[in-house]
């Protein structure tokens, strides 16, 4: 289509210059003829007869065709330049802007090429401005579809969650009973059995770790049924995890781990429920280990970032949380914050942890993110909203 | 040796937390599985310590503990709330009610039960 519409434009560009050609011949035809005319005419009239001589004759014709090579010269120059014009504008109307037209033919189309080349300068620009503006615009839709999708998956993912915790909730108490009893009748049979050999023990006691194993899961789905109501507080994301550190130690003192600290100059502050961001961190540590059976290095790293976003400044807290340990594989990646799901099935993984995280970081108005490679890695990134300033009110844990 | 009322209406939950706490000798369990009969129980009873369930069919944990403290006869008996429906909200909405009152999620350990039960009486 535009193949074609650049044909008739060449098509009618030709036909313009075809009639063109016609009117310099045309011209040049008159200023020949018309001098010859002319000077023969004024020779005749005021002189004849006595002037009609030879020599008259040869002046006549040479004056003439001195004039006519004058007009031919001025008509070759106009024509080169309007051809020269032709060729511009055809390239133009092929899509070629970045040419330029040098023309010196001492006419006034110097100045009309002067004008073209202006005119082709701002279409290189606007055309420049275009494309920049276009990968701008491609940049941020991109952006927004990302961000849509994140809605959209979180809008999916809470959906999920409360129709699990509506089920949850109806099947908790039914399934906490049951599981009352057969703690109740495993003790009261290790009691009478106490007699009993080392396997018939083992048999209960493996039974009782199930019945309790079960009610963990159980006591996690109410926790998702009914989340608690954030209780929170202003406080230094530091200290947080200074405190949440000295919690954990029980987990690393055992292993070959080595845990790394590096914290940004500057106080970092958010309002967060201390107990429910313990928790985070403490899930997001305790799967770090798991992933580094033989010892390995865990990084925490707190920094603030000012993403702009909508032109909104809207600074954020970052606590990133990095184990050399196994890594995820990128087909269990986008599946690890949907409850239930596990790789820890053989260490009695519940499936939970991560989902709690999640949703409890969703709930302080912040969100996680993590990066994985197999065999070099995982870093968690959890943003949270920061408040300015710094409280002075201790943490007491 | 300590007497215990256990007022749940899950039969086979309080027969083996009846035997298993009788077991070890230190405690005399009396089981009530109507909760419509259970101040007369603890009336005739006269426990230590009364172990408690919630949700019940007839009459709920959270009235009859109201009855208990209310009642000059009993209001110096202490009741522990043993229950399958024990998260943040539920002891709220309880405590709302009640006061301040001690909770144990069912399934509990036995030696979690006995030394809850020795801090109490």
């Amino acid at each position: 289509m535009i193949k074609k519409k650049s044909e008739r434009s060449s098509q009618k560009y030709s036909i313009v210059s075809e009639s063109l050609r016609q009117q310099f011949i045309m011209a040049f035809a008159l200023m020949t003829v018309i001098p010859i005319l002319c000077v023969g005419y004024f020779l005749l009239v005021y002189l004849i007869p006595n002037t009609v001589t030879n020599e008259n004759i040869f002046l006549v014709i040479s004056l003439s065709l001195f004039l006519s090579l004058l007009g031919f010269t001025f008509l070759h120059k106009t024509a080169k330049a309007i051809s020269k014009l032709r060729k511009i504008f055809e390239g133009v109307a092929k899509g070629d802007i970045m040419q330029t037209c040098e023309m010196h033919s001492g006419t006034e189309l110097d100045d009309i090429a002067e004008y073209v080349n202006l005119i082709l300068q701002k279409l290189r620009q606007s055309q420049q401005d275009l494309k920049q503006f276009s990968g701008q615009l491609e940049g941020k839709v991109e952006e927004r579809t990302a961000e849509l999708k994140k809605i959209q998956r979180d809008l999916l993912q809470s959906e999920k969650l409360a129709a699990l915790g509506r089920f949850s909730l109806g099947i908790t108490h039914e399934v906490k009973n049951p599981l009352g009893i057969v703690l109740g009748g495993m003790e009261f049979l290790e009691i009478k059995l106490s007699g009993a050999d080392q396997e018939v023990k083992t048999a209960i006691e493996k039974i009782k770790e199930a019945v309790l194993r079960a009610d963990t899961i159980i006591g996690n789905l109410l926790k998702f049924a009914r989340p608690s109501e954030l209780k929170t507080e202003k406080v230094k994301l530091e200290d947080l995890i200074n405190a949440t550190l000295s919690l954990f130690k029980y987990r690393t003192s055992s292993s070959n781990i080595e845990i790394i600290t590096e914290f940004a100059g500057e106080d970092i502050c958010s309002e967060v429920d201390k107990g429910q961001m313990q928790q985070v961190f403490f899930n997001i540590l305790a799967n770090a280990v798991d992933a580094m059976p033989n010892g390995g290095k865990i990084t925490i790293k707190i920094h603030k970032i000012t993403p702009l976003k909508f032109f909104v400044d809207n600074p954020r807290g970052v606590i990133e949380i990095t184990d050399t340990g196994e890594g995820i594989s990128k087909d269990d990646l986008p599946k690890i914050f949907e409850p239930f799901f596990t790789t820890k099935r053989d260490k009695k993984g519940t499936g939970l942890g991560l989902s709690m995280t999640n949703m409890i970081i969703n709930n302080h108005k912040g969100n996680l993110t993590v990066e994985s490679e197999l065999g070099k890695g995982t870093t968690f990134k959890i943003f949270l909203p920061i408040t300015g300033g710094t409280d002075e009110k201790n943490l007491n844990y | 040796m300590k007497k215990i009322l256990i007022i749940d209406d899950e039969e086979d939950f309080c027969y083996f937390t009846k035997k298993s706490l009788e077991a070890t000798g230190n405690f005399e369990v009396s089981v009530c599985n109507d909760s419509r009969e259970a101040m007369n129980e603890v009336r005739k009873v006269r426990p230590d310590l009364v172990l408690l369930d919630i949700l019940m069919p007839r009459k709920d944990g959270t009235a009859i503990a109201t009855e208990l403290k209310e009642s000059k006869d009993t209001k110096d008996i202490p009741f522990v709330f043993l229950t399958a429906l024990v998260s943040e909200q539920e002891t709220e909405k309880h405590k709302n009610v009640i006061g301040e009152a001690h909770f144990v999620s069912k399934p509990v350990k036995l030696q979690e039960l006995i030394s809850i039960i020795n801090k109490l009486t």
